[in-house]
């Protein structure tokens, strides 16, 4: 679970996912820079020990570490334990080998539209050809075009007009032809 | 205008330009507040200025761009002055008018010089009144057919511009009637999508050209001092990259080089004089290097981003002398009392990565070293942990450096830019390192189109 006030973006998580994923780890706890963050892979169990005490998600689970702690109480960080409340499924993080999802070529100003005067290049449900101008990305002042790299129909815009995204991010998700 | 010194200045403007204008008000012992975006609350600048006020979102047109916004923040927090730096609103005849509608001072010239000079074809009138001469070209022409009537008197190549265009922007070299048949279409509405003004005009492309320009300070009644020239040819898409002075211009014996200078600082003086030019400006000039020619190319009426150069070489502060022209003082400067001293080179050292199509790389600055010793000045607002925001230019820091000579200058450029060390942005460090040392910049062979020409293993 992302928080509203993780330092954490989606994008982050999405990409620490996909570094553990690719080294083969199953069970990561990370703790520093204010934040602390354990990740358990499905049908992970540590060799020759208890399977943890987690219920095993397949979900990245961060949460800011919270301010010191009395003394007499334990350390709020020590025990790698769930939010009571299980986390929420993430309708935001869209599978990044999803062909259809469009992403963030570079950091910056994500803009719907060529101006604000200009209709959006594209709403949901519209279909969308191979080269389409789906957005606009700015970054320093400079302009770049994202195109659509497959054809088929819009199916989500994941990112508000004029929002900043960072670099990986997806952006929006064509349901691809065939 | 009575001699008011300037009590309390609104700095209008981010970046390193705030921080050179807090400094300047900072030794003057005049108060100063800064207008910071969102995204500036941990710019250099907030720790040197007296009180920031927070002017709105990140987005320029709601902070920096926002006229009714900054004139109500200088009011507010009884400011007697705006600093508009450059870009942003620096050259809007239409904030300068305010400001002063506002009973404020506006540092810079009056809202008509502004607006004289920022439309091109009539400042191109201006110089030629002023026996100014400008570069073979036309009135404003209004289609196709006109244009190539008019390309037929200047001549191919030739430069197809937006009156209202300026810094490099609203710029298209044309090489054939062809050629003018398919851009025209698209440059004008280009251009009047970008300055909402339509009107272009054609020029003739001088091949093989310098491009130098020539500071001057101005008291608003006739009163015109030059400070020297730079040279400012190293540059990519008409954005400068590397600035100089004096110029260096090898194909030019010493007779015909003094003999350029004198006509240059005449023909900016005489400009600058016939419109009651107030502070600081800057005439620019092309040179066609191998005649020793030289044309009006269009007047900054700001201060710009290689003041430094210029502050080198004569020992004068142009910023403060900006603000005491603007709280009435008079300019007792003479002509004679400006000496140029050795050569200085300023380079701008930009948060891109140039092997990658000079893509801009904002994010966090982890490591910030930054050059020093004698004759090096770093003007900057960046420090380690300062994020660069993605809102803005890509501008992390000017190194100018000062010398007895150029090849001193240049020794001491390669130096410190070798020193400079930044970590967490990609930066343009090497880029500029292979540049100022590359043989032909070094020899002084080069001209306007240069870098786009060049073959750059930096680049690659």
């Amino acid at each position: 679970m992302v928080t509203e006030d993780s330092p954490l973006r989606h994008a982050d998580v999405e990409r620490i996912v996909q570094l553990v994923e690719d080294a083969g780890f199953g069970y990561v706890h990370f703790e520093g820079d204010g934040l602390e963050l354990i990740m358990v892979k499905q049908g992970y169990v540590e060799a020759g020990a208890p399977p943890p005490r987690l219920a095993p998600v397949d979900a990245a689970v961060a949460s800011p570490a919270q301010a010191p702690a009395p003394a007499s109480a334990p350390a709020p960080t020590a025990d790698p334990v769930l939010p009571p409340t299980p986390a929420p499924p993430p309708p935001t993080l869209p599978d990044l080998d999803d062909p259809g999802v469009v992403s963030a070529p570079m950091v910056g100003i994500f803009y719907r539209a060529a101006d604000p005067e200009s209709p959006p290049y594209v709403d949901v449900g519209q279909r969308v050809e191979v080269g389409a101008t789906v957005g606009l990305i700015e970054v320093m002042k400079m302009f770049t075009a994202i195109r659509a790299e497959v054809a088929g129909r819009v199916e989500e815009i994941l990112v508000d007009d004029a929002e900043q995204v960072d670099r990986g991010q997806a952006l929006l998700r064509i349901a691809v032809d065939g | 205008m009575s001699a008011v010194p300037l009590q309390r200045v609104l700095v209008a403007n981010r970046g390193e330009i705030a921080v050179r204008v807090l400094r300047a008000c900072r030794t003057m012992g005049i108060e100063t507040v800064l207008g910071v975006s969102e995204a500036d609350q941990d710019t250099r600048g907030v720790a040197l200025a007296d009180r920031v006020v927070r002017l709105g979102p990140a987005a320029a047109d709601r902070s920096y761009l926002d006229e009714d916004l900054l004139i109500e923040a200088a009011v507010a927090t009884g400011c007697d002055a705006v600093h508009p730096g450059y870009g942003f609103l620096a050259e809007r005849s239409s904030f300068a008018r305010a400001v002063e509608e506002a009973g404020l001072r506006f540092v810079g010239p009056t809202a008509d010089s502004i607006e004289l000079m920022g439309d091109k074809l009539r400042a191109r009138a201006v110089a030629e009144a002023a026996a100014v001469p400008v570069v073979p070209g036309s009135e404003a022409v209004a289609s196709v057919a006109e244009a190539r009537e008019a390309a037929w008197a200047v001549g191919y190549p030739l430069m197809l511009k937006a009156s209202a265009g300026g810094g490099g922007r609203g710029i298209q070299v044309v090489r054939s009637d062809e050629e003018l048949g398919e851009v025209f279409e698209v440059v004008t509405a280009e251009v009047a999508a970008a300055f909402g003004d339509p009107r272009v005009f054609l020029e003739r492309f001088v091949a093989s050209a310098r491009h130098v320009e020539v500071q001057v300070l101005g008291d608003g009644a006739g009163k015109v001092i030059t400070l020297g020239e730079r040279d400012c040819s190293l540059q990519r898409r008409f954005q400068k990259i590397v600035e100089e002075a004096p110029a260096h211009l090898p194909s030019l014996d010493e007779e015909h080089l003094g003999r350029l200078r004198s006509g240059l600082f005449d023909a900016a003086r005489s400009l600058a004089s016939s419109i009651d030019y107030r502070g600081a400006g800057t005439v620019e000039f092309i040179v066609d290097q191998q005649r020793g020619d030289f044309f009006f190319l269009e007047m900054n009426t700001r201060i710009q981003v290689e003041h430094p150069v210029t502050e080198e070489v004569t020992g004068i502060d142009l910023v403060a002398w900006q603000l005491r022209i603007a709280g009435g003082e008079p300019l007792d400067l003479r002509q004679e009392e400006v000496r140029l001293a050795g050569h200085a080179i300023e380079v701008r050292l930009t948060a891109e990565q140039a092997a990658a199509g000079f893509m801009p790389t904002p994010g966090l600055i982890e490591r910030w070293m930054q050059p020093g010793g004698p004759g090096v000045r770093v003007d900057t607002h960046c420090y380690p942990g300062y994020r660069v925001p993605v809102n803005y230019d890509s501008l992390l820091c000017k190194l100018i450096v000062h010398g007895p000579d150029r090849p001193t200058a240049l020794r001491r450029l390669a130096a410190a830019l070798d020193e400079f060390h930044v970590e967490g942005v990609a930066t343009t460090r090497d880029f500029l390192l292979e540049l100022i040392q590359h043989p032909e910049v070094v020899g002084g062979r080069i001209h306007t189109r240069w870098v786009e020409s060049a073959e750059l293993a930096t680049l690659r």
